[in-house]
């Protein structure tokens, strides 16, 4: 107080005004502080972890496909690259920055290995954007050499390494293509999944088996969580876990069939299914015109997509699962079976044919305008006589057929393991009525009861149709993969009187005795079946489907198939007939003395003919 | 007691200022080693040595001011004030060149000099008794600040140039000099502050045509990278990893701290290299310590700035004699500025800028200019009661 007075250059409260203001920014500081570090303290927490933890997603090896008898289908190989991670590469400032390190880079390392690089600015840029933390292969399936010759200059490299990338591999080729499908390089997720910072990219199934089973397959991803440094370097792991490998799938299918249908089927364009009777495996499903997998992973060239897009024989559609034919007269076993039981027909019934049924708008007539005489149901089914199944379902109505028709699977899903079946198609009144705002009539029925019309089913329908006569009335889900269920999933039993599928049987046992399927004969067993010629198109030239069902052996059946051959030349005896003979040599062996291929039967089915047959059961 | 009149001094000088003047080198030095215990030079993974050494002799520079009197150093204010000028000077003609800008000379910076070497002048000039405190004395006044001012910003250096302003006009204020023309050219100060930023954000703003832009970008009177700080401060997200980098890093690093820190030499931000390692034992230190010691640290940092601040200002009010308080009040400001715009800058408060935290960022020049200062404030608390004005 005494010094107050003293001078005059004081006033006494300037100091105290600054200290007040000291305080008042020290304050202010301390406020902010205590918002940074308390309040918003996890947010920026968070924006560290960010910037600073990676997830590695180590995808898991892909499981592997085997057919029955243990041969590897789908195989995995590893895919060294030469990879380029842009993170190591950043650059302060804007992104070009990076970018022309990257492209230096690339060049150096070009000049390492002598070859040139492929990638261009543009798809350095875009990586950059949408997938900064993964590694950018540049150089596919480097050889050793070349491998040798980076490892040497590699520290000349940084942001370039070595990766290892999965591949998918179908050894056996093209061989049941359709039923693997394939694998493609998965797509890499956007980065805006903040779970996934940076994935290594597995494969995934894109069609077939593949896809089905993509999970089973696939296995479980591990990951690693990993803390970079500003450079992007590994500091420390933080924990992890490993990648469960990928389950195996082994397939009914049987690769000797399958390869003998295959190449039964090659040239045409047509599908084939294989069934065990016993148990709705599929020993063997094959589309023609096919592909080599191979060519699709890790993604077809864009020529390949190309040629693939522009060839008329669909080449990736799966024809025994998708397609949608016109049964034809295989279809009037179903038509046989329905007589016989609703329609409460005896082989007592008999129809005298003239050749030519007479029916509106259109008459009707039998195959090479062939006059069979009077036929009861089994010579009816053995000579393929459209009056007599016209005349029948004209008599026991449409009902009954759709009823058969439904009980043995046909439009409806046969639910095998394959994705994007067809349920197939069996028009009724409704569905006509708003279609074509038309009743049904008799005309339609007796079109059905030839399977044509509308009436649509898939080639794997028919042979599960095929095997639940085969196996006396079990419809069974058709199964790709093998289960332990020795006898299959039975969808639903069709319960028939022992002579009503005798009768159909009997029909279908002389067919290849001595009727319309005999060009199945060659082969070491007894088989029974069914021929169908399916016309479609209109104008000058009339195409027609060739079928045939069959199962064999025919006292005791073991398999069932169906065949369609798209746009024969012949009859579904001589197109789809000799198909079905190599199948069954595959399966049973070949005949030891060859059938006459021309003789038995070949006329027109007579008296004879059916004299013999009375004489036969 | 002849002990204790010989050792008397030494009982007058202000013991919290000391004691938190030794605390906070204590905190310098553990910083100074936990910024660089991951560089890979030995040189710079030792600079907490250096930092520690010339807190030890910045101690005994400061004892040795605390025993003279402040008025026997004040009258070769003008020789150093003119030797700190010579060697700015010599810094804009043979200074060493980095980052576009020459700051060194012979391994100093002669621009924390040219902080001390004002205050000295300005205490002498406006603190006599017999100062008239007239337009006259302003104008002095601010020739004297401008020289050194007008030097450092050809460095170019604009963070520390602006640090001399509010110190100018803090003495300005205390000594009562011209209040009119003072609080009138603070007025035109911000008028200039807000036009400038007005200018960046025109110049930012995606409204206005790129020809435009670029006329206001040349009309503006800063150099690009100045321009660049002032935009990454206004616009942090504009570009993380290029301009904004230090910024957002900073942030991340104080805020990640949280409240009690990640525990000593467990900073992340600094170990992972996201806090640039040639700003983190300097500009940035306070970042490293908030993150490894929380809120909880980053208080006890304001806490030791406290203890300085006010018993500075404590031995400028009870001070006898107005060069020995201008002289208080000058150190205390230029501490303040200091201290505010540096964790202000780490905490994205205010843009960011080349100045160091006292008496614990890494850096010579400063921290034995800043222990020199504070032997002065000494000085004063020790000799500024009992001596007699002069004049």
């Amino acid at each position: 107080m005494e010094f107050r007075g003293t001078t005059q250059t004081f006033d006494g409260w300037r100091i105290p005004l600054l200290g007040i203001g000291f305080a008042i920014g020290i304050a202010i500081l301390g406020w902010r502080l205590h918002d940074v570090q308390v309040t918003r303290s996890s947010a920026f927490a968070g924006r560290q972890n960010r910037q600073s933890i990676r997830r590695v997603l180590l995808p898991s090896p892909r499981g592997r496909i085997y057919d029955r008898r243990g041969v590897c289908l789908a195989d995995n190989r590893p895919n060294p690259c030469l990879a380029v991670f842009m993170e190591e590469l950043r650059r302060p400032g804007g992104w070009a920055n990076t970018i022309d390190a990257v492209e230096a880079q690339l060049d150096a390392v070009a000049a390492i290995i002598g070859q040139p690089r492929t990638l261009t600015r543009e798809e350095i840029a875009t990586h950059v954007r949408k997938r900064l933390p993964l590694p950018l292969p540049v150089w596919q399936n480097v050889d050793e050499r070349t491998l040798a010759r980076f490892e040497e200059r590699v520290v000349a490299a940084p942001g370039v390494d070595v990766y290892v990338q999965p591949e998918r591999v179908y050894p056996q080729g093209s061989l049941a293509a359709h039923v693997l499908g394939y694998a493609g390089r998965e797509r890499p997720e956007p980065v805006n999944d903040e779970r996934y910072h940076f994935m290594l990219l597995g494969m995934c199934g894109r069609a077939g088996i593949e896809a089905q089973y993509n999970d089973a397959l696939e296995g479980v991803p591990g990951c690693r969580l990993i803390r970079v440094d500003v450079s992007g370097y590994r500091r420390l792991d933080l924990t992890g876990t490993d990648p469960k490998p990928g389950r195996d799938v082994t397939l009914t299918i049987d690769n000797v069939v399958q390869r003998e249908l295959e190449r039964a089927l090659a040239g045409q364009v047509g599908a084939g299914v294989v069934l065990d009777v016993r148990n709705g495996d599929v020993l063997a499903l094959a589309s023609a015109p096919t592909f080599d997998p191979n060519e699709m992973t890790p993604a077809p060239t864009r020529a390949r997509w190309e040629a693939i897009r522009r060839d008329p024989g669909d080449i990736l559609f799966n024809r025994a699962v998708q397609g949608r034919y016109p049964p034809g007269s295989t279809f009037k076993v179903i038509v046989g079976l329905a007589a016989m039981g609703e329609g409460g027909f005896t082989m007592a019934d008999t129809y005298t044919c003239h050749g030519i049924y007479d029916m509106k708008p259109r008459p009707i007539r039998c195959s090479h305008n062939a006059q069979h005489g009077t036929v009861s149901l089994q010579q009816a089914l053995q000579v393929s006589c459209n009056g007599y199944f016209c005349q029948t379902a004209a008599q026991i109505g449409a009902e009954p057929i759709r009823q058969m028709a439904h009980e043995l699977g046909l439009g409806a899903v046969t639910g095998i393991d394959l994705p994007e079946e067809y349920a197939g198609l069996v028009p009724d009144a409704e569905r006509k009525r708003t279609l074509y705002h038309d009743a049904w009539r008799v005309g339609d029925t007796c079109l059905m009861s030839i399977g044509q019309g509308d009436l649509l089913v898939s080639p794997l329908q028919m042979a599960v149709a095929t095997a639940t006569i085969a196996n006396g009335g079990r419809v069974l889900r058709p199964r790709i993969v093998q289960s332990e269920a020795p006898g299959g999933s039975v969808v639903r039993t069709v319960l028939w009187r022992p002579e009503q599928l005798a009768v159909i049987r009997r029909g279908m046992e002389d067919a290849v005795s001595h009727g319309t399927a005999r060009h199945v004969l060659g082969s070491a067993v007894t088989a029974a079946g069914k021929t169908g010629t399916a016309e479609y198109g209109t104008g000058v030239r009339l195409k027609k489907y060739a079928w045939m069902i069959a199962y064999a052996p025919a006292d005791n059946p073991a398999v069932a198939m169906a065949i369609v051959i798209e746009d024969a030349a012949d009859t579904g005896g001589t197109a789809a007939g000799p198909i079905v003979r190599r199948v069954l040599s595959a399966l049973f062996g070949a005949a030891e003395t060859p059938p006459p291929t021309e003789g038995r039967g070949a006329a027109a089915p007579s008296a004879d003919a059916h004299a013999a047959t009375g004489g036969q059961t | 007691m002849n002990t204790s009149k010989s050792f008397g001094w030494m009982l007058r000088m202000n013991m919290t200022l000391l004691a938190s003047i030794i605390g906070a080198l204590l905190v310098g030095v553990a910083f100074v080693y936990s910024a660089c215990s991951i560089r890979e030079a030995d040189a710079l993974r030792r600079l907490y040595l250096l930092h520690a050494q010339m807190g030890v002799i910045g101690l005994l520079i400061c004892f040795g001011l605390a025993y003279m009197n402040y008025q026997d150093i004040l009258r070769a204010r003008w020789l150093f004030y003119a030797g700190t000028l010579a060697l700015l000077a010599l810094t804009l003609l043979i200074g060493d060149k980095t980052m576009g800008a020459r700051r060194w000379v012979a391994g100093i910076q002669p621009s924390e000099l040219a902080k001390l070497a004002t205050i000295l002048v300005l205490a002498e000039w406006l603190g006599r008794r017999d100062a008239s405190k007239g337009i006259g004395m302003y104008l002095g006044a601010l020739a004297l600040t401008a020289a050194p001012m007008a030097l450092i910003l050809m460095q170019p250096d604009l963070g520390t140039t602006l640090v001399f302003l509010p110190t100018v006009f803090a003495m300005l204020f205390v000594a009562r000099v011209s209040p009119r023309a003072v609080l009138a050219t603070i007025g035109a100060a911000v008028l200039v502050l807000v036009l400038v930023l007005g200018l960046i954000v025109a110049s930012e703003s995606e409204d206005v045509s790129a020809p435009t832009r670029a006329r206001i970008q040349k009309m503006l009177p800063l150099s690009a990278y100045q321009r660049d700080r002032l935009v990454v401060f206004l616009y942090p997200d504009h570009d993380p990893f290029g301009r904004g980098w230090n910024k957002r890093q900073s942030e991340i690093a104080v805020g990640s701290g949280g409240l009690w820190g990640k525990g000593y030499l467990k900073g992340d931000q600094n170990l992972l290299g996201y806090l640039p390692a040639s700003v983190a034992s300097n500009d940035f230190i306070f970042s490293v310590l908030a993150e490894e010691t929380g809120f909880v640290g980053s208080l006890i940092v304001l806490l030791l700035a406290v203890g300085i601040l006010l018993p500075t200002l404590a031995v400028a009010y009870v001070c006898q004699d107005g060069a020995g308080r201008l002289l208080c009040v000058g150190v205390a400001t230029v501490t303040f500025c200091h201290l505010f715009v540096n964790i202000g800058m780490t905490i994205g408060l205010l843009p960011v800028t080349g100045v160091p935290l006292p008496f614990i960022s890494s850096g010579r020049t400063f921290l034995l200019t800043m222990m020199t200062a504070y032997g002065l404030v000494q000085s004063v608390a020790v000799h500024g009661r009992e001596t007699a004005p002069r004049f």
